[in-house]
């Protein structure tokens, strides 16, 4: 099972140091949902494509696009009836920003290792609890979908086919049973995870010993470079809609 | 046999003469029930010691309850899984019931069966310093251990790995050092040494035997290792009361286990081209193993007509993935798989390959989803168009067979080996020309095992088996064939 989103590489995205990443993911989710009309989104879009394409295999440049198409199709179908007002110009804002999102976590998550983010979210004092959420989440979301081709693949060898599905419905349809399948395993994950926390001494009341926050990510230098990079960028985008309007 | 007043006589006199590390005494408990009918006792009024500063092995059949003693000695159960609890059970002064299981972190440490219920961090690194960050330690003592237990266990290469990218031996090793990073007052390994090869067996075994650790082995079968490195022997007596645990000797034990050797018949096997089955020729497969690529190529490769072949080698050696492309789940690189169809020998596509050749996972649980055993064994025969009632009957003969039981089921609270059985008994539904059981001796007793490769043996035209064991590979196989690096290192037939 392959079961991380992060692949092996040596762009720029790649060396950038994760804290001043973490930062630029933020000020770009909230500079995506800004009304800055559709030629600064088309472009922001653009560069996320081409930053997608040499960060990691250019082959997966559509890879977000690939996953996410029925809900942009359900986005392009239902939008226009609610507005009155341009509504094929609001319909491609909406798709713009969507596609936009998931570029941006895909770039970070491909770029960037999940033992970094969690260490950045302990850098930036995120309450042991909440990190440790994020970092169960980080590793069961990607874990279950392994199980789920785990799971697929269970079915392919139980029916004896890979059968090709055309219709839109009948996809569906085929992914009930694996999906009820998945959803048994993660439920009946609940009371093993839990017990296996437990068991490592999660609940000791007392406080932890942080190994890693200080072991790792000491590079003041490279941080500030890059804080100061991030900076640059920010400002560039926050200046860049002034020149179109 | 004792009853309980012998038994709270002979734990007196053991007291006198032996320091011990926990004790039980009389133990009763029984989980809840799920069904209708009344759940029976797992272990009824039973008592015994364990020693500190040796290796108790402590062997018992499948579903005798092994599981849940573990969990019953860390605390765990009736904590999360519920049941009802009687007896004691005192770990030196305290009295493990009224603990929470945090609160017995350095005290004692268990390596689950199932490494998927017990690995949660998303890399290996993390896994180990998870318990330490725990333990209040200095960062010098944290960093010390981590260095210490990623060297003995060869984890450099997967510090920064995903531990569920890892084959299942390397995944007990991991869980090893995490319990050897802790290092808590006593171990307890649920069939831990099932899924590890021979090298990593003895290395662990010698290394807890010199340091003198108070370990608990629960083991379904015997390996030779045990009586090297084992100091004292019990086995959990099945009743219909309740199980009952005694500490009385290694061949006391063994003999009660009641688990040698299987022997199976096996037809005799012509290696002649008009009888190969399958034939593997120029196979290459890179896939991303953790931090590196990991490469199979394996050159050429024939299964023949009634042939029981077995893949041996260490773990992440990539005999799992040869058999997924065996299978149609992977398509290779390069090369081609040709199965033979009728007189002739005919190149193999994905959805031939997936109806050619049944594959029995590791993990049984990734197999196994619907509400009943009886859905579970309809699912295919229903796909195979057999009508409902010729299907009830075959899926009668099937429970019967592979002793499945009620029906009506559900799997999810089955023991491991139970569900192991039941993974069996869909391919030999299924009437597959090969079938691979992977890694299927681990956490059943031998003769469950021999009685599952006889019943898919008579079933299928070839099966393949992979295995740790040398001893069964030997048993059981007309071919044996040792893989390294995704590469066949040995080939060697077997004289039948």
């Amino acid at each position: 099972m392959q079961m991380t989103l992060f692949q092996q590489g040596n762009s720029i995205f790649h060396r950038f140091d994760p804290r001043a990443k973490i930062l630029l993911l933020l000020f770009f989710l909230v500079y995506i949902f800004l009304p800055f009309g559709l030629i600064v989104h088309g472009t922001v879009l653009l560069l996320l494509i081409i930053a997608s394409a040499v960060s990691t295999d250019w082959r997966d440049m559509f890879s977000p696009i690939i996953a996410i198409w029925p809900i942009l199709i359900l986005i392009a179908l239902l939008t226009p009836p609610f507005y009155r007002e341009d509504p094929i110009g609001i319909t491609i804002e909406l798709l713009l920003r969507f596609t936009s999102i998931s570029y941006l976590f895909t770039l970070f998550f491909k770029t960037t290792e999940m033992s970094m983010i969690i260490l950045t979210l302990r850098w930036f004092r995120l309450p042991y609890n909440a990190a440790l959420v994020i970092t169960m989440a980080l590793r069961f979301i990607p874990y279950l979908g392994g199980v789920y081709h785990q799971i697929q693949d269970a079915h392919k060898l139980r029916m004896g086919s890979a059968e090709k599905i055309n219709r839109f419905y009948q996809k569906i349809r085929s992914l009930i049973p694996v999906l009820t399948s998945v959803m048994i395993y993660a439920i009946k994950t609940i009371p093993e995870l839990s017990m296996s926390l437990e068991h490592r001494g999660f609940g000791i009341p007392r406080k932890t010993s942080r190994l890693r926050v200080y072991k790792s990510l000491k590079n003041g230098h490279k941080l500030f470079t890059h804080m100061g990079i991030s900076v640059i960028i920010a400002v560039i985008f926050i200046l860049t809609p002034s020149i179109f309007n | 046999m004792f009853s309980s007043r012998q038994n709270g006589y002979n734990l007196l006199l053991f007291e006198l003469y032996m320091e011990h590390i926990a004790a039980i005494n009389n133990l009763t408990f029984k989980y809840h029930s799920y069904t209708s009918k009344q759940s029976a006792n797992i272990f009824s009024d039973t008592s015994f010691l364990l020693e500190k500063g040796v290796i108790q092995i402590l062997y018992g059949r499948p579903e005798s309850g092994k599981t849940t003693l573990c969990r019953l000695l860390a605390g765990l159960i009736p904590m999360y899984q519920g049941g009802t609890l009687s007896g004691d059970i005192t770990l030196g002064e305290i009295q493990i019931r009224e603990q929470h299981a945090f609160q017995l972190l350095s005290k004692i440490g268990i390596v689950f069966q199932d490494p998927e219920e017990q690995l949660f961090m998303p890399v290996c690194e993390d896994e180990i310093l998870f318990p330490l960050e725990h333990l209040e330690l200095s960062h010098e003592e944290i960093g010390s251990r981590l260095e210490q237990v990623i060297d003995f266990y060869d984890l450099q290469q997967y510090r920064t790995s995903n531990p569920a990218n890892l084959s299942g031996g390397e995944k007990k090793r991991l869980l090893m050092a995490v319990l050897d990073a802790v290092d808590p007052e006593l171990w307890v390994l649920d069939e831990t040494f099932e899924e590890l090869d021979i090298n990593w067996r003895e290395k662990i075994l010698r290394s807890l035997k010199e340091r003198g650790k108070s370990v608990l082995i629960l083991a379904s079968k015997d390996i030779d290792l045990y009586e090297t490195y084992g100091d004292r022997f019990g086995v959990i007596i099945k009743r219909d009361s309740g199980n009952h645990i005694e500490f009385s000797g290694r061949e006391h034990a063994i003999e009660v286990l009641g688990d040698t050797l299987p022997s199976i018949e096996l037809s005799e096997v012509l290696y002649a081209h008009e009888r190969a089955l399958c034939n593997m020729t120029g196979l290459q497969f890179t896939y991303k193993h953790s931090n590196h690529d990991f490469l199979i190529s394996i050159d050429a490769l024939t299964l023949y007509d009634q042939e029981v072949l077995a893949l041996y080698g260490p773990n992440g050696s990539g005999k799992s993935t040869l058999c997924k492309i065996l299978c149609g789940l992977i398509s290779p690189n390069e090369g081609k798989i040709s199965i033979r169809d009728g007189e002739k020998m005919r190149v193999a596509s994905e959805n031939d390959l997936l109806r050619h050749t049944g594959y029995l996972f590791q993990n049984p649980d990734f197999q196994i989803f619907l509400p009943t055993i009886g859905d579970e064994l309809k699912l295919g025969l229903t796909r195979m168009g057999i009508q409902s009632s010729e299907a009830d009957q075959r899926i009668r003969e099937a429970t019967d067979l592979f002793d499945l039981g009620d029906v009506e089921q559900p799997p999810a609270i089955m023991s491991y080996g139970k569900r192991k059985r039941l993974q069996a008994a869909v391919y030999y539904l299924l009437e597959r020309k090969v079938c691979i059981l992977d890694e299927t001796d681990s956490g059943i007793s031998l003769d469950d095992y021999a009685k599952i490769l006889e019943l898919l043996k008579g079933r299928v035209d070839a099966v393949i088996l992979i295995t740790h064991d040398m001893r069964l590979a030997e048993a059981c196989s007309h071919r044996i064939i040792e893989m390294k690096d995704g590469e066949i290192q040995k080939e060697r037939r077997l004289c039948r």
